[in-house]
């Protein structure tokens, strides 16, 4: 084992603080230059990506510390002494894997927006990169009040560009989903609070060598998974969701479900496993079940949406359903079978509301009824939008199946019935995929004629995510390796205070 | 102290330059005259000097003072452009002010309880004038007469309950009776029953439930330069007032308050939000947001440890600080009328994009969404109740945060309504804007001067 003063790590705090700020910084540079702010956006986005992919290079994957076993590119400066809030980022294996996934799938949503014009639209990309600072803060904070900022900041952009560029009922909408995520957020600050003043401080060193009680555990524990099962969200706190997906523009939504709902479960294995391993021993089959009940619910729900983009909504319910109930097996296999699925969901997610977004802006309709029969006019998108089908619905040789057959086993590990009953999800799941793939891309050529094939910018979205899909598909060592370090410390974590509180 | 004697000065400057008919020279001569107070009142830090055994200069007087003078400035540069078209008795205005601001100002520095009641006073009866200031407005009219009504009744009450501690300890210095308390074994229901008066006349200052009645009319009947300064100045004083005095007094004796506080702190937080959502008129909607902040602030003086004082200052910082720049967007929008329905934020987005943002930024700053300074001052109360074990308060103080973002987000969510008629492009002057800017500002960094902030109340 190495310490960390035996050895200098490429991966510098710099780059860390980089990360963070650059998307922010050319977010305010779009408000400056309206006339160019798409092309800003852009540009921003595509350094960003490079910038990460520099970041992944210089990442050690063997570095391992005694502290948060590889955690690497540390910045840790006092911010409000008073408080005890420090500025204390860094990135281990599960913060990079998240970092990687906003950071890659910002340009693809970028560009997916390329042939809408959009009003105010330096608002509209400002608040897109504004976003992705958040989102890369909530996954590299260390302490947990600065990651309380970030998550909270996460939710303002999204609510604006719902509130302003949304459909139907935007306003009553938008304003349930505020309210709804505002108030997870309040408890999980009580919590927050309260373990400030049990361990002296917000750093997550301190807090994970905190030994609560039993009662103490159970409520803290309660108090963060409200929040957290609200933004997934679990069954019963997800009636936000398929409304808020169904009025968002795309872009939004693929924010929304690619990228933010993330938050929620990367927050269970930062927080709460570690934390309040106890309370989440004594509550992980309540959890389970939760998930599990969600995706045959959602999955069933999904299957008699008319709308599009509502079944897309639906089902991913489904699939971060399945990714939550995986967490808590707290098993090796279902830690690393949620990390991949993450990040396959993400990217197949967004292919889908990016299908929508076709739909929507050459027939201005996403009814799957006034839809049908596209495949004969427009060959090369129905083939890409049948590879996303297939990775939706978890065929072998795509990235969902990596995932998906990673959780059903580590359910299997802790239970048949919730491998059983949780792998009606594949099936569920293939049913609906194949149901709106037949109902828009089949059939006879009735209300769609006239429907132009991929233009050059929409290739430049669709490709990408059928290469993800592939890759990951192929080849998901690339996860593993990069998560390896991190779960097993992870799990360690859990053991160890386990055993040393009764 | 020489802060005190500039002020009255400043008053009585303000008022010759109106009797002489010199209404350029007035605000400049205010502004300038406001920022060496500022100064003054700067270089007063850490001398903690006592006065005739009345006053004590310490560090919470100073920080208090300091901030109700930066609040007074900032209203005065709106008033620069506000009542442009205003031509009656503006000296008078003006003056009444910062009149108004000398008793603000004992209210923070008091040793004796005389002090306490002569700055209460001092601070309303200028007031009670300035409520009825639009002497042609109907609704300004009565608002001056229930505040008047209601203050003069209040303060009544006050003065009973200071007579009633007097008649037990013989003496009006606080530190004597905080002795006497301290070294008594049981309080006679005498003096718990002056207590509880004192408690209630400061609970009608800062408008406490169910002494709130009379603040949605006036905050909507009174000019809105006025409501202003009735949202920050004084409920900054009355709140300082308030610790200040239980703090050093009644902190022995919490056993006879404190079950009381905790109700109206609670009962404040929820009817205010509740009664906030129902309102349509801005400026009502306002006083009961106000009346909701009142019970916030009233936590960290049952929290009563040593967390509190820069609790309550920083939260009555970033509440000021945010309800100036809604109040300023307030006074763009309605003109020379003085009431606005929420529907007139309709568009406002479209031509006016930096009202806009002082809008979005106050009011999610007013909300509590960090990292405003609003929720740093929320963290601070929340955090002050915490280590006090007020567990259930902060609950409560939670739900009403949550129904808080609802009456918040509606002027936001109309400004960006594209439905209807947008107001047209307003123009304001550069002091007004200099506002609007420092405001925008102040909510977004004010968490950077935290660790400056923290130190102050000492």
């Amino acid at each position: 084992m190495q310490t960390p003063d035996t050895i200098t790590l490429p991966l510098t705090g710099m780059i860390t603080v980089a990360l963070l700020a650059f998307p922010f910084i050319s977010g305010l540079l779009c408000l400056f230059i309206p006339k160019q702010a798409k092309q800003v956006a852009l540009v921003s986005t595509l350094i960003q990506a490079i910038l990460t992919a520099y970041a992944i290079y210089l990442f050690n994957i063997n570095y391992r510390s005694g502290f948060l076993a590889n955690m690497q590119g540390i910045v840790d400066q006092p911010w409000i002494t008073q408080l005890g809030v420090k500025f204390f980022v860094g990135l281990d294996g599960i913060s990079m894997l998240m970092v990687i996934l906003t950071n890659f799938l910002l340009p693809l949503i970028v560009l997916s927006t390329w042939n809408r014009e959009f009003k105010q639209s330096s608002l509209f990309y400002f608040l897109m990169l504004f976003m992705q600072s958040a989102l890369v803060g909530v996954f590299i904070s260390l302490d947990v009040f600065l990651y309380y900022i970030f998550w909270e900041l996460a939710l303002i952009p999204i609510y604006f560009i719902v509130l302003i560029w949304g459909g139907e009922n935007r306003i009553r909408i938008t304003f349930k989903f505020f309210i709804y995520t505002l108030s997870g957020s309040l408890l999980m600050l009580a919590a927050i609070i309260w373990l400030y003043l049990q361990a002296g401080s917000f750093s997550i060193g301190d807090l994970y060598n905190l030994r609560l009680d039993l009662s103490s555990q159970r409520w803290v524990f309660w108090a963060f998974f409200a929040a957290y099962a609200i933004k997934i969200p679990l069954l019963p706190f997800h009636s936000w969701q398929p409304d808020i997906y169904t009025t968002a523009p795309n872009a939004g939504a693929m924010l929304l479900s690619g990228i933010m709902l993330k938050m929620g479960i990367y927050s269970i294995l930062r927080w709460i496993l570690p934390i309040t391993p106890q309370a989440v021993l004594a509550y992980a089959d309540v959890a389970i079940i939760m998930a599990i009940v969600g995706v045959v619910y959602a999955s069933w729900i999904a299957i008699g949406q008319k709308d599009f983009k509502r079944m897309i909504a639906w089902s991913s319910i489904a699939h971060v359903g399945l990714i939550t109930a995986g967490v808590f097996t707290l098993t090796q296999v279902g830690f690393q079978g949620a990390l991949v699925q993450m990040v396959a969901h993400g990217v197949n997610v967004v292919g889908l509301f990016f299908v929508a977004e076709i739909f929507l802006s050459r027939l201005n309709t996403t009814q799957m009824e006034n839809l049908g029969g596209i495949r004969q006019l427009a060959p090369v998108f129905a083939s890409t939008f049948l590879i996303i089908t297939f990775a939706s619905a978890a065929l072998p040789l795509t990235n969902s199946f990596v995932g998906e057959f990673l959780l059903l086993n580590a359910l299997y590990e802790t239970s048949y019935w919730y491998a059983a009953i949780g792998g009606l999800t594949v099936i569920l799941g293939a049913v609906y995929m194949l149901r709106a793939y037949k109902a828009t891309m089949l059939g006879d050529v009735q209300q769609v004629a006239g429907f132009a094939d991929l233009s050059l910018s929409e290739k430049m979205v669709l490709f990408p995510v059928v290469a993800l899909i592939v890759a990951l598909g192929v080849y998901p060592q690339f996860i593993f390796n990069l998560t390896d370090e991190s779960v097993k410390f992870l799990l360690f974590q859990i053991d160890q205070h386990l055993a040393t509180t009764h | 102290m020489y802060t005190l004697v500039l002020l009255s000065l400043l008053g009585f400057l303000v008022l010759f330059l109106g009797a002489f008919d010199q209404k350029k020279l007035l605000l400049p001569v205010a502004l300038i005259g406001l920022a060496a107070a500022f100064v003054l009142n700067a270089m007063d830090w850490g001398t903690n000097i006592t006065w005739f055994g009345m006053m004590n200069y310490d560090n919470y007087a100073v920080s208090f003072t300091g901030l109700i003078i930066f609040i007074i400035f900032m209203l005065f540069m709106l008033a620069t452009w506000h009542f442009r078209n205003e031509d009656s008795n503006i000296a008078d205005i003006y003056a009444l002010m910062i009149f108004s601001a000398t008793g603000a100002m004992l209210m923070t520095s008091f040793t004796s309880l005389v002090m306490l009641f002569i700055g209460i006073e001092i601070l309303s009866i200028p007031l009670y004038i300035l409520a009825g200031s639009r002497r042609l407005n109907l609704s300004s009219n009565e608002a001056s007469l229930k505040y008047f009504l209601m203050g003069a009744f209040s303060s009544g009450v006050l003065l009973f309950g200071i007579t009633l501690v007097f008649g037990v300890c013989n003496s009006f210095d606080l530190n004597v009776i905080s002795d006497y308390v301290n070294n008594t074994e049981s309080t006679p229901l005498i003096f718990n029953a002056g207590v509880m008066m004192i408690l209630i006349g400061l609970a009608f200052k800062i408008g406490a439930v169910p002494f709130h009645f009379w603040s949605p009319d006036v905050y909507q009947g009174a000019p809105t330069m006025i409501t202003a300064f009735m949202a920050t100045v004084v409920k900054t004083a009355a709140i300082a007032s308030f610790y200040r005095l239980f703090d050093t007094c009644f902190s022995g004796i919490d056993g006879v308050w404190y079950q009381i506080v905790w109700v109206i702190s609670v009962v404040t937080i929820l009817l205010g939000n509740i009664s906030a959502v129902m309102q349509n008129e801005a400026k009502r909607m306002l006083a009961w947001s106000g009346v909701a902040n009142a019970g916030y602030l009233l936590i960290p003086i049952m929290a009563l440890n040593e967390t509190s004082a820069s609790a309550l200052f920083y939260y009555s910082a970033a509440y000021s600080v945010a309800s100036i720049t809604v109040f300023a967007v307030i006074m763009a929008l309605s003109g020379v009328k003085n009431e606005l329905p929420v529907d007139n934020f309709k568009g406002l987005a479209k031509n006016n994009p930096l009202l806009t943002t002082a809008l979005v930024v106050s009011m999610f700053s007013l909300a509590g969404i960090p990292p405003l300074a609003g929720f740093f001052g929320k963290y601070m109360v929340f955090f002050s109740a915490f280590n006090s074990n007020l567990i259930v308060a902060v609950l409560f103080a939670i739900a009403g945060s949550l129904i808080g973002v609802y009456y918040y987000l509606r002027p936001v969510v109309y400004a960006f309504n594209s439905e209807g008629q947008a107001p047209d492009k307003i123009q304001a002057n550069v002091a007004f804007n200099l506002v609007i800017f420092s405001g925008i500002f102040l909510s977004l960094f004010l968490a950077i001067f935290q660790n400056f902030f923290n130190g102050l109340p000492g």
